[in-house]
């Protein structure tokens, strides 16, 4: 096989690997300590996207700067949305989940959504100016900038998050938060800011991974399904509650796309996906790094 | 008592809405002098971008009709109204819409069904209630020759296909070698299918690799660098998004593409060159139809601007689908949907292409009511989409005849 | 049953059985009998919710009857009537197979595998276009006869499809109040404690998911000569989320709720029908308002206007 094309699989199963780790560790931080399961994911980040569009356009602001502003928009919007809504439905006790009704509201959140962003913004694709062109060579294979950029900002982004979470005492709190809400809350922990927070940095790591996507290829109302799709799937493959899971479960999922792509037509690499999944399921069910 | 209000509040409300659907009903009284015409179209769900111009455009050309007085058909003057139904471009609720025009609002003509899904489950309704259907989906079996009330409105990509690879054959020499990738659907099969067939027999041409893509998956890096490594002169892609599309031509490009691109169907260039950027696009052909192309055509695209704000080229597909209707209840000098239908079979049209328009098809679809028109050959050249030339339905028919195919 | 439900029912059925003697419009018997065979869907989905599963792929169950039963009618000249069972039991086998290695994942697990093996059916049908129509579906299915009764009749259908919607909710209120019930509750409270107390888990858990199967593909079996048109994308993501909404607006601490929810839904579309693109943002505030003002569904409303009305005096 030629070592160009494989240069170019790799890169791209890099780059959707990181977008894909990115969006689900949003999904999984809001599952994990808000305990709410956000259907609605896939069209945050659809939402996302739209929002960098507006960024970009209307308001002409350079790329780095756009993605900042889409991630502190959307973060904002995860705050208000957990603090109006979603407060209400979480029952006093600590220890029960407010699975049920929470459930619910995304699912109705999925209605309204897709139909607002149809509404405001027309059904039309919508492109987005790279945020940086041109190629750098390694050897002989000739890498898009663009797509470099996106791994790099990506790992960037999990390091710093794992940073947080371990060294930062907020980050602690929120991990305690998650694995036992009953210890957490004697040891002081505020729940309530905690779920705040987790609907927060999730929403605004969709956010991140629209932003970052959005210009490679572009822009339309219906992402929403299909992001969500492939969200389970990562969350599955490498475990709720595990940071570096959900990493390692995006990459695989990355690679089994670019190169399934490759190698078979079709819809079998989603089908061979599928597959794979549900043996994690059988052979393993917490996931590859899971703990729970 | 409490149990009792329960009940009675839940009574209540059933009687509530068969009230109001039964007045609902009662409302779609007849009234004289006026032509009632339903019109299905995806007003929202994902074909919306298709469905809204599409009624748009119809809409607009009825008030044209109906502020200039009315048409004359036969002794009378009539206005024309529509009934409007979404079908959301799902079966189910395509169905349900289709249903509710027929047998609460009792119309005896529909325009169309974008959907071939929804076009394909009316079909029975249509014939069981002798409803005259303009469709616009095109791929598929919408109509054939049980199905006498359905008229097929759009040209489908077989004729497209045939008018450009016999004009590219007999303009464009250099091309020699062909490739092609298309999204792994059936639509995607079947265009691939049309393109193989017709190339092998309109044009002399060598078709080297082609691949089917999983349908919007927007990554076709892996697929066009299988496809473009033995260097064909000519891509072809149809059956895309707009948005994919240029996803395409941007990404065959950045693997060193230099040939021409061939995409079958129409679609607005404003997306693509958005995406994939001039130069990009620059030598695409495609059976677009500039805003230009005619008189009619330039006024009536600049009339949808004025209304709506923007140019769309679903105005250029679906813009005969009206005036052929009334065209032909004029040459019937009636309403009368059994005289309509013979006028439709028979009549020649004047389309807003071009003149020269009429329903053909006997020999491919077993039943004359597919539309043909004059068939613009556009080719997108820095940055600007231009009219190379039009292929008229003799021309269309000549090259069909190397396809064994004689009307 | 309580009495008030069961003079409630009894009303409510003799206004179904002398709507068509109101009106005979094609369309709203239509309406109504889709929103029968919805309402069995969304009752049945309450069957395993009260196991605790969530169950988000109910509607693949639903897909596999309609067509094993088209096919059966319109490629194999089976009737109608033999391939109730038959659908029945291939969805039944189908469940065990996929319950076997899933039942036993917890929730959040469960609810996301179950979205995506019914995406799976649905991929899997629309890859054998020969057999199956691939995407572009079947169409033009006929319609059942028994004996002289020909069912193309709108509404000779409607009271058909009653007749099935009263059984199943007949069955599945029985169900709901029996032991097995009460069974369910407390597995879906607490199941640790329940199995340490010797109640099998799984093999409830498996019990109730089969049943609601079978019902899902019996509703399938009915869906596919009314709307006379199946395809593979009709059972999937967003039918998925309409059942699963409509069941927990009407409420899902009875057995009747569910249907009202479905009959509200459906209606409540039907209204605002003409709102176009902005319909679903209606359906949705409408959704999210019911859930925090009315957590119980909308079945629970006439006992709290009866509760608001009580506290005035």
């Amino acid at each position: 096989m030629d070592l160009v094309y494989l240069g170019q699989l790799v890169l791209n199963a890099l780059m959707l690997g990181v977008i894909y780790s990115l969006i689900a560790l949003g999904f999984t931080l809001i599952f994990g300590i808000a305990r709410v399961v956000n259907f609605a994911h896939g069209e945050i980040f659809m939402m996302s996207s739209f929002v960098m569009y507006y960024l970009m356009t209307a308001l002409g602001l350079p790329g780095m700067l756009a993605i900042i502003a889409c991630a502190l928009i959307m973060a904002g919007v995860g705050l208000v949305l957990e603090r109006g809504l979603f407060r209400r439905l979480r029952p006093q006790e600590v220890g029960t989940a407010a699975e049920f009704p929470s459930v619910i509201i995304t699912l109705a959140l999925i209605l309204i959504i897709p139909a607002s962003v149809v509404a405001i913004c027309g059904t039309k694709e919508k492109a987005i100016p790279s945020l940086i062109s041109g190629v750098i060579m390694l050897g002989p294979i000739p890498l898009s900038a663009e797509r470099l950029l996106i791994v790099i900002v990506g790992l960037a982004l999990f390091v710093s998050l794992l940073f947080f979470i371990w060294r930062h005492k907020e980050g602690r709190a929120l991990s305690a938060a998650a694995q036992d809400s009953e210890a957490a809350l004697l040891q002081g922990v505020n729940l309530n800011r905690a779920a705040s927070v987790s609907f927060s940095i999730g929403f605004g790591l969709a956010a991140v991974a629209g932003s970052l996507l959005a210009p490679i290829y572009y822009v339309e109302p219906t992402m929403g399904p299909s992001a969500l799709l492939k969200t389970c799937i990562v969350v599955i493959l490498g475990g709720i509650g595990s940071i570096p899971g959900t990493l390692l479960g995006g990459l695989i999922f990355g690679f089994i796309e670019s190169f399934g792509r490759a190698f078979l037509s079709g819809s079998f690499p989603m089908l061979i996906a599928f597959g794979i999944v549900m043996l994690v399921l059988i052979i393993r069910p917490r996931g590859l790094l899971g703990h729970d | 008592m409490k149990k009792f209000l329960g009940i009675c509040a839940i009574m209540l409300t059933v009687v509530a809405v068969i009230a109001t659907m039964w007045s609902a009903k009662s409302a779609a009284a007849a009234e004289t002098e006026e032509v009632r015409i339903g019109v299905i179209s995806s007003l929202s769900g994902p074909a919306v971008a298709w469905g809204l111009p599409t009624y748009q455009t119809w809409k607009l050309q009825k008030n044209m009709y109906n502020q200039a007085g009315g048409v004359k058909i036969g002794d009378k003057v009539y206005r024309i109204k529509f009934l409007v139904e979404d079908d959301k471009y799902m079966p189910e609720p395509g169905v349900a819409a289709v249903k509710k025009l027929i047998y609460r609002d009792k119309v005896d003509y529909i325009l169309g069904g974008i959907s071939t899904l929804i076009t394909v489950a009316a079909g029975p309704i249509y014939q069981k209630n002798k409803v005259i259907a303009m469709v616009d989906g095109t791929s598929g079996p919408g109509i054939g020759p049980k199905l006498t009330w359905v008229f097929r409105m759009i040209v489908t990509e077989f004729e497209r296909a045939v008018a450009i690879a016999g004009w590219l054959s007999k303009n464009k020499p250099e091309i020699r070698k062909v490739a092609y990738v298309a999204p792994d659907t059936e639509g995607g099969h079947g265009s691939i299918k049309i393109f193989k067939k017709v190339t092998g027999r309109v044009t002399d041409w060598k078709i080297g690799s082609g691949e089917f893509y999983e349908p919007g998956s927007k990554d076709y890096y892996a697929v066009l660098s299988k496809v473009l490594k033995e260097k064909p002169d000519l891509l072809y892609t149809d059956t895309a998004s707009p948005g994919d599309f240029g996803l395409i031509m941007k990404q065959s490009r950045e693997l060193g593409f230099k040939g021409k691109i061939w995409y079958g169907a129409i679609t607005d260039p404003a997306v693509p060159l958005a995406i994939a950027g001039a130069k990009a696009c620059e030598d695409w052909y495609s059976p677009n139809y500039p805003f230009n192309v005619t008189t009619e055509m330039k006024k009536l695209t600049a009339a949808y601007h004025k209304e709506y704000g923007e140019y769309s080229t679903t105005t250029t597909c679906i813009c005969d689908t009206l005036p052929v209707l009334i065209q032909a209840m004029q040459q019937a000098g009636t309403i009368d949907k059994y005289k309509v239908r013979d006028a439709l079979e028979t009549g020649k049209f004047t389309s807003v292409c071009g003149s020269d328009a009429r329903f053909y098809g006997k020999d491919r679809y077993g039943i004359a009511h597919q539309w043909i028109r004059p068939i613009c050959i556009s080719r997108m050249h820095n940055g600007k989409q231009e009219l190379v030339d039009q292929v008229s339905p003799k021309e269309l028919l000549k090259m069909l005849a190397k396809l064994g195919i004689k009307e | 049953m309580t009495r008030s439900e069961r003079i409630t029912s009894l009303v409510v059925l003799g206004l179904l059985v002398l709507l068509p003697l109101i009106t005979q419009d094609p369309y709203f018997l239509y309406v109504a009998t889709g929103i029968f065979i919805w309402g069995v869907m969304a009752t049945s989905l309450l069957l395993t919710i009260r196991v605790g599963i969530f169950n988000f792929g109910h509607v693949g169950f639903m897909s596999i009857g309609a067509y094993v039963s088209t096919l059966l009618v319109t490629k194999a000249g089976f009737s109608f009537w033999f391939t109730l069972p038959i659908a029945a039991v291939a969805a039944a086998i189908t469940a065990m197979l996929i319950g076997i290695p899933t039942l036993r994942l917890k929730g959040m697990y469960f609810v996301l595998v179950s979205f995506m093996w019914m995406l799976v059916v649905s991929y899997l049908i629309a890859s054998f276009p020969n057999y199956s129509g691939g995407w572009y579906g079947i169409s033009d299915i006929p319609a059942p006869r028994l004996l002289m009764i020909d069912f193309s009749n709108k509404v000779a259908y409607y009271y058909l499809v009653l007749c099935f919607l009263v059984v199943a909710m007949f069955f599945l209120h029985r169900l709901w109040n029996s032991q097995i019930g009460k069974i369910y509750v407390a597995i879906r409270d607490n199941d640790s404690l329940s199995q340490s107390i010797g109640i099998p888990v799984t093999q409830y858990r498996a019990q109730s998911f089969i049943i609601a199967s079978v019902f899902a593909a019996l509703c399938g079996c009915f869906f596919a000569p009314l709307t006379a048109f199946i395809d593979p994308t009709m059972f999937t993501f967003h039918s998925a989320i309409n059942v699963f909404l409509w069941m927990v607006i009407g409420g899902v601490y009875s057995i009747f709720g569910p249907l009202v929810g479905v009959a509200a839904a459906i209606l409540i579309g039907e209204i605002f029908r003409f709102m176009l693109v902005l319909s679903p943002i209606v359906l949705g505030i409408i959704i999210i308002v019911i859930v925090l003002f009315l957590p119980e569904g909308i079945i629970s409303a006439p006992q709290r206007v009866a509760k608001l009305l009580g506290k005035r005096k």
